[in-house]
């Protein structure tokens, strides 16, 4: 259920290092007072529309590539300043977080606060383990966002 | 944002060149290439990586393709699902009947309205208003985006109801169902879908007056026929150019090649191009669209039989109608069954099955041995069925289209291949595995 305060891990558990931002989630989960909502999306980020909707502040957590090492954390404001293109991984949903949160700023329905936390991949190889390093960077998403979180409750 | 409109002027030699196309289901690539005023080349590459499915199958029981299976595609779950019900069913003699096909039928109405309602309009709509995706369009036609996603949720929310969530059904078993819907859960959906079926009426008008480019083609079609219903789950396999056999047949009569551009095979019906998804079930089945959708097609100027692939956005339209009216009348007369599934006991032999998932024709084929373990399986989705008649249609529009700056042909080109709404990831398939030795 989506409520005031929400975080949504996304991603895909089966390529690697794309299950970044589902396993900062299920951390999340053990850790987080339940005013907070704690979601995952597997598969059609349209859904992130509808909790645009009914939430006030949206913490996204997703795997990324920028060119950095692997685990390595960013923090992103995208109602300030536009995401940079093609660092969010697309290949298997069929539209992005960026295109997501483009389109809910284009109908007017982004939340008054949204903050993406990507986590650097370095495989995105099916079937493929993590890669080393990416722990620390999930580790070091959770502790942000659940400060971050408990900073508005 | 707006498309690019002023942009450099035509060579002799050019190469039209997209890296990574956007706006499809996976990873895929195309080019071009125009040598000395003439099209040399056009190629649609998938360089998705292939998954191996059919290797994973062998082994398991013939309770589990339907949940396997339905992970290939995060769009299309239940066509998997269904194919392979269908085909495990077939293998071990059984038929699924009354309510439970019904519910079936009722389970692929949602993933076609889910599934049209996001290429409609978050993916092919773009194209034809001149923008570089939904999100740049969305500011500018709030009222179109908003109603399709509000579609897509209607669409869902019968797949979240039959099929335990929205994506990746895992309510669905050979034989039927885990679990069947309250009555009183099932007619709650009814208000929506109501407002459903008349936005998609509201759909056919809207994408019929689009600009279409002049590109009609005499594609040979291919889809399911059902002598009394539009096709989803059940039919006889048929073509535009006489074919007419059982899903059993289809090897008989479609073979699969490797390309080495592609991860995905190439198909081919008797060494011929062919065509499936939309135009194909439309043309080959248009008596048995329910009256509205008839209607709605004539009013949005299709002929009888549409053979500009660019038009393939109003017939999805159309077929998002339907889907709706369909779904309606199979909650209308939905009586909760005594049992939800059918009990399927395995036996050795093999078994076909070939359902209409939303892009076109899925088969499936499973040999058992006698404990009930997949021995073989073969998957063969639209996409990859589709691959040549893409590759041919961004030949001859490139041919037709020369006069075109790059930008506006690549435009056009990429728009071509989204006529098909392919779904990459479904159709990788073979491995490029190169040695070299020196």
């Amino acid at each position: 259920m989506t409520r005031r305060v929400t975080v949504v891990g996304i991603g895909n558990r089966w390529r690697g290092d794309d299950a970044a931002g589902l396993l900062a989630a299920d951390r999340l989960r053990r850790r987080i007072p339940e005013a907070v909502s704690v979601q995952s999306v597997e598969g059609d980020l349209s859904e992130l529309l509808e909790i645009f909707q009914e939430a006030e502040a949206v913490f996204l957590l997703d795997a990324c590539v920028c060119g950095a090492r692997p685990g390595t954390l960013h923090r992103f404001l995208p109602l300030e300043r536009s995401l940079p293109s093609g660092i969010f991984r697309t290949s298997t949903h069929a539209l992005g977080v960026a295109e997501v949160i483009g389109v809910a700023i284009g109908l007017g329905i982004a939340p008054d606060r949204l903050v993406v936390y990507g986590i650097e991949g370095g495989t995105f190889t099916p079937g493929s383990g993590l890669s080393p390093g990416l722990d620390v960077g999930v580790d070091l998403a959770v502790r942000m966002v659940s400060a971050e979180t408990q900073a508005l409750l | 944002m707006k498309k690019a409109e002023v942009c450099g002027r035509p060579g002799k030699s050019r190469t039209v060149k997209v890296n990574a196309l956007a706006r499809v289901e996976g990873e895929g690539a195309m080019v071009v290439k125009i040598r000395e005023g003439k099209v040399a080349e056009a190629k649609f590459g998938i360089f998705e990586p292939p998954r191996f499915f059919e290797a994973l199958l062998r082994g398991r029981s013939y309770t589990e393709p339907p949940d396997i299976t339905a992970r290939i595609c995060g769009i299309c779950p239940v066509a998997y699902q269904m194919s392979a019900c269908h085909a495990i069913e077939s293998a071990c003699g059984v038929r699924v009947e009354g309510v439970l096909r019904d519910l079936r039928r009722l389970l692929y109405c949602g993933e076609w309205i889910q599934s049209h309602a996001l290429h409609i309009f978050m993916l092919h709509a773009p194209d034809f208003l001149g923008y570089q995706s939904s999100f740049h369009m969305a500011a500018d036609y709030p009222d179109a985006v908003n109603r399709g996603l509000r579609l897509k949720k209607a669409g869902n929310s019968l797949l979240a109801l039959l099929g335990g969530r929205a994506v990746h059904p895992v309510n669905v078993r050979v034989g039927g169902f885990y679990r069947v819907p309250d009555p009183k859960d099932l007619k709650g959906l009814a208000g929506e879908l109501e407002w459903a079926r008349d936005a998609a009426l509201e759909t056919v008008h809207w994408t019929g007056a689009f600009d279409f480019p002049s590109f009609d083609q005499g594609y040979e079609f291919v889809s399911l026929c059902h002598p009394e219903e539009y096709p989803m789950n059940e039919g006889r396999l048929v073509s535009s150019k006489g074919l007419d056999v059982s899903p059993d047949r289809y090897e008989a009569h479609f073979s699969e090649q490797h390309l080495p551009h592609s991860t995905a095979l190439h198909s081919t019906l008797e060494g011929r191009v062919y065509v499936t998804g939309p135009l194909a079930r439309y043309n080959l089945n248009f008596e048995k669209l329910s009256p509205a959708a008839r209607t709605a097609a004539r009013e949005a100027g299709l002929d009888r039989v549409v053979s500009n692939p660019f038009r393939s956005i109003v017939v999805r339209s159309v077929e998002m109608l339907h889907a709706c009216e369909e779904a309606l009348r199979l909650i209308a007369g939905y009586e909760m069954p005594e049992v939800p599934c059918i009990s399927v006991s395995p036996r050795e032999g093999t078994g076909y099955g070939c359902t209409e998932a939303p892009r076109g024709i899925l088969y499936h084929r499973y040999t058992l041995d006698r404990a009930g373990f997949v021995t073989d399986a073969n998957i063969v989705p639209p996409t990859s069925q589709n691959q040549k008649a893409v590759e041919r249609d961004l030949f001859r529009f490139a041919a037709q289209s020369l006069g075109m700056c790059d930008e506006s042909l690549k435009w056009h080109c990429e728009q071509a291949i989204r006529n098909y709404d392919p779904c990459i990831s479904c159709a990788t398939h073979h491995l490029d595995l190169r040695i070299e030795r020196e």
